[in-house]
């Protein structure tokens, strides 16, 4: 038997790692996961990961942000006294193997998916011999790195255990949710995406589906063991090309959860914007589907080209107005900046924010991963600035890069950072949703306008900078630098004393969602019955 | 290496109040500039500075006032210069260099508390792990003492005791009793374990170093209550969305638009006594490279170094905001922490 710790961000669960955990177990190992979310975490986590004496530990390397974060790690791990073998996995791993072993003291690295990979590096030190000539891996040999032989992905992945949930599920609300797959990989080809490059790179099949009666097992036993009531489907394709096959699909799935006695639950999941029907979303909502994540991208036809999408502008409209119709709340990310963007097109972009002002929305810029198209035509194009740690551009039109530089100083506490007000309020805005659909009455319905009047306020605010920065880039005559810099930051903290009042106020709605789903939440097992006075604020301790 | 002391003493009541602040090894000056909107002149704390890089703030107070009863204490924190981070390894760095060990330094990552139910159907007891960073380990001398402080019953009943050594730290036993109810009120709660270690720097010299952890009352599979330390998971989730992370990354320099470097800028609170709370400009940006200006909604602040300050908090109150940007040739940002806590 031989001991691994699997080491990661776990902000809203990793099924990545938990799969990885689940599958060496299953082959008789012991595996531990250790949440490592900054940078702060690294001393603690290193300290706990020696004090298991694993054999192995894996870093999960997912995105490009995370490279300088883990080689931290490794290096810290090593001065520990962490003397096993260290490898790591993840999509950024599969593509940047050779800089992860150049840079890293990591002993080899794991490619594409790496279930079996894991086990048979674990079988392989268990029984003494190198970590090397196992499918799969990378590893350091003479003078360079030797690639094995590709592994396959998993064709039956009903045939992998279930991912490891040691844990108690998380609370949204007061309410319990777990986070699922149905399927892997994806049949779209999005130029940015380095689920799709990641997918093509594996060979196989480029999609995936699980079982309609092996879903319903997990969503079943998650209901009756543990409580859960929501669920985040994370496939990256859950809703198919086909009309025909989607509705049948979720049928099944309708059916066989059905059967297995699970009630009253709501389902979070993912779509393209051509995809969606009439009839898919009806299937959906007699699923159980509540919020559906659109993948919106952007509302001008030329950018949803130049990134690859399938849908146009016109889809986006057109699917919002059914899903406000079905009564499912959309969430989306406009990815307002692309290497080609002009600041016509930007204004658009605002412009379809504005008409969707009541919905949970966010924006960024579109952002370089390892093995996609995109980076290739920019690398071609000698457009491609910095490193494999973390890829730029500079946009065509400098006017929309301007704007975005402007952004990236004024609304990186609003939009940008992972805990901005407005991905705060994508959350608040899920959490009304469980207390109307599981707690109906005058009580939610009040929430919900609570919430509802916090999220147009904050988008009006944030529209308005929006359109100040859009009109002082598109100046005719060239802009001081100095200037600049004072407006962003003139803007920026404006922006921020604002930010005070509402995310205090975000704060108390969120804590009270959580304190009033406590109390009403059907308890799991001996819960005492429980009241509270009040909810109370959240505060930033960072003690 | 800069070197932060906090000097203050305990009130007959048990209160923390703060006597000075000194920042050794820092810069400060014109380059920075501090914004309080409701300072008095009878509130201003005295400045001085000198020739060798030091600069100390002391509080005005009336130790009659204060019922002073209790001896000066200090704490030392020791600070990487601006954009770097300091490390557990680095404790003994000046002692090695010829100081004097005998001043506390305050540790986050020097040894971690965590908490576990000794058994599954009893929650009045718990046994603790004190896990000690591995640059430390071998320097530990004897065994350290740990400590139940913040505020509330959870704090006020809970005992510690029988503390003992384990291959990569040590254990001690916590007892609450009168037993604590642990309900839903209580979730969220949080309270910290300080321990205080006596680490052997260089042949004959031994420093005390303080680490807190802090503690968080979270939920289990069943609904029952766990323990979180810091860094752990804990299952009340904070945000449930669609995270897509925007990368901030130093860009090529010599562009010929503005703001053509990104600087990634966090406020981070380094200590707090009584209601007074010291606040880290932590960014990557370099060294002397950028213009700090530091606003707070209430209160007032004193300047330690450009990244460094002092905010004097109002006696009571709701939250308050604290900001600050920084401006250089070719970047800029913006950073602001809100804070809640009672003084």
């Amino acid at each position: 038997m031989s001991r691994v710790v699997l080491v990661g961000p776990n902000r809203q669960e990793n099924l990545a790692l938990q799969y990885l955990a689940a599958a060496a177990r299953a082959a008789g190992h012991q595996a531990h996961i250790l949440a490592c979310n900054s940078r702060t975490d690294i001393a603690s986590v290193s300290a706990e990961a020696v004090r298991l004496r694993p054999d192995v530990v894996g870093l999960g390397v997912q995105f490009q942000y995370c490279i300088g974060d883990s080689l931290l790690l490794a290096r810290t791990l090593r001065e520990a006294g962490f003397a096993g073998h260290l490898t790591c996995g993840g999509h950024v791993a599969t593509f940047c193997y050779a800089e992860l072993l150049r840079d890293g003291p990591f002993d080899s690295v794991v490619r594409h998916e790496g279930e079996i990979t894991l086990v048979a590096l674990l079988d392989a030190l268990q029984a003494g011999r190198a970590a090397r000539d196992v499918p799969g891996l990378v590893w350091r040999g003479g003078d360079g790195i030797v690639v094995g032989p590709r592994r396959e992905p998993v064709r039956d992945i009903d045939a992998l255990p279930w991912p490891l949930r040691e844990h108690a599920p998380y609370l949204v609300a007061g309410i319990p949710i777990a986070f699922i797959l149905t399927s892997r990989g994806c049949t779209d080809r999005c130029s940015y995406c380095s689920i799709s490059a990641f997918a093509r790179d594996a060979g196989g099949p480029a999609l995936r589906m699980r079982a309609a009666e092996k879903v319903a097992d997990e969503v079943a036993h998650l209901y009756h063991a543990s409580g859960v009531r929501a669920f985040f489907v994370q496939d990256d394709l859950f809703v198919l090309g086909s009309e025909r096959k989607t509705c049948g699909r979720v049928a099944a799935l309708t059916r066989e959860i059905r059967a297995r006695g699970v009630g009253d639950a709501v389902f979070w999941v993912k779509g393209r914007p051509d995809t969606i029907t009439e009839a898919v979303l009806s299937a959906l909502a007699e699923m159980g589907v509540l919020h559906f994540f659109l993948g919106v991208e952007n509302a001008v036809d030329a950018r949803l080209a130049y990134l690859g999408r399938s849908h146009r502008g016109a889809d986006n409209a057109r699917t919002i107005a059914l899903c406000r119709h079905h009564k499912l709340v959309p969430s989306f990310n406009l990815m307002v900046f692309d290497p080609d963007s002009t600041l016509e097109d930007v204004a658009q972009n605002l412009a379809f924010a504005r008409d969707n002002i009541d919905l949970p929305w966010n924006l960024c810029r579109t952002e370089i991963y390892s093995g996609t198209r995109l980076l290739d035509r920019l690398a071609q194009a000698g457009r491609l600035q910095g490193d494999w740690r973390s890829y730029g551009y500079r946009m065509s039109d400098a006017r929309a890069e301007l704007m975005f530089r402007v952004l990236r100083v004024a609304l990186h506490e609003r939009a940008f950072a992972f805990d901005s007000l407005l991905n705060r309020l994508i959350s608040l805005s899920f959490a009304r949703q469980l207390h109307q659909h599981f707690f109906p009455g005058a009580t939610s319905e009040r929430l919900a306008n609570d919430v509802l009047a916090l999220i147009r306020t904050v988008h009006e605010d944030t529209l308005q900078i929006l359109a100040e920065v859009h009109d002082l880039v598109a100046r005719p005559v060239p802009l001081d630098g100095v200037d600049v810099q004072e407006h962003a930051l003139q803007i920026g903290l404006a922006a921020s004393r604002r930010d005070f009042a509402w995310h205090e106020r975000a704060g108390q709605l969120w804590q009270y969602c959580h304190a009033r789903g406590r109390q009403l939440v059907a308890p799991v097992g001996a819960m005492p019955t429980l009241v509270c006075a009040t909810a109370g604020t959240e505060h930033n301790t960072g003690w | 290496m800069r070197w932060l002391k906090i000097s203050y003493f305990l009130s007959h009541t048990g209160a923390p109040v703060l006597l000075s602040v000194t920042l050794a090894g820092g810069c400060h000056g014109s380059h920075a500039t501090a914004a309080s909107p409701d300072a008095r002149d009878s509130d201003r704390a005295s400045s001085e500075d000198a020739s060798d890089g030091v600069r100390r703030i002391t509080l005005p107070f009336d130790a009659a006032d204060m019922g002073l009863d209790s001896f000066q204490r200090d704490l030392m924190i020791p600070l990487a210069p601006e954009g770097g981070a300091a490390t557990p390894a680095a404790i003994c760095a000046d002692v090695d260099a010829g100081a004097d060990a005998g001043v506390v330094v305050a540790s986050g990552g020097a040894a971690r508390v965590t908490l576990a139910r000794v058994n599954p159907g009893d929650d009045s007891t718990a046994i603790g792990t004190v896990t000690v960073d591995p640059a430390l380990i071998e320097r530990v001398v004897g065994l350290p003492e740990v400590t139940i402080v913040g505020v509330g019953a959870a704090v006020s009943v809970a005992t510690v005791s029988n503390l003992r050594r384990d291959p990569s730290g040590f254990l001690f036993d916590v007892a609450w009793n009168p037993r604590v109810s642990w309900d839903a009120c209580h979730r969220g709660d949080a309270w910290m374990c300080k321990t205080l270690l006596q680490v052997r720097c260089g042949d004959a010299e031994v420093r005390t170093v303080e680490s807190t952890t802090t503690i968080r009352v979270c939920e289990d599979r069943n609904g029952w209550f766990s323990w979180a330390s810091s860094g752990d998971e804990c299952v009340t989730c904070a945000q449930i969305c669609e995270m897509a992370p925007s990368p901030i990354l130093p860009e090529a320099a010599g562009d010929d638009l503005p703001l053509a470097a990104a600087v990634n800028l966090h406020l981070r609170p380094l200590a707090r006594v009584g209601g007074n709370l010291i606040l880290l400009a932590e960014h990557d940006g370099g060294k002397d490279r950028f213009a700090y200006r530091w606003t707070v909604s209430a209160g007032h602040i004193e300047q330690l170094a450009h990244d460094v300050v002092l905010w004097r908090l109002p006696a009571a109150g709701p939250a308050q905001l604290a900001q600050v940007s920084l401006k250089g040739a070719d970047a800029a940002a913006v950073a602001s922490l809100r804070w809640g806590l009672a003084a």
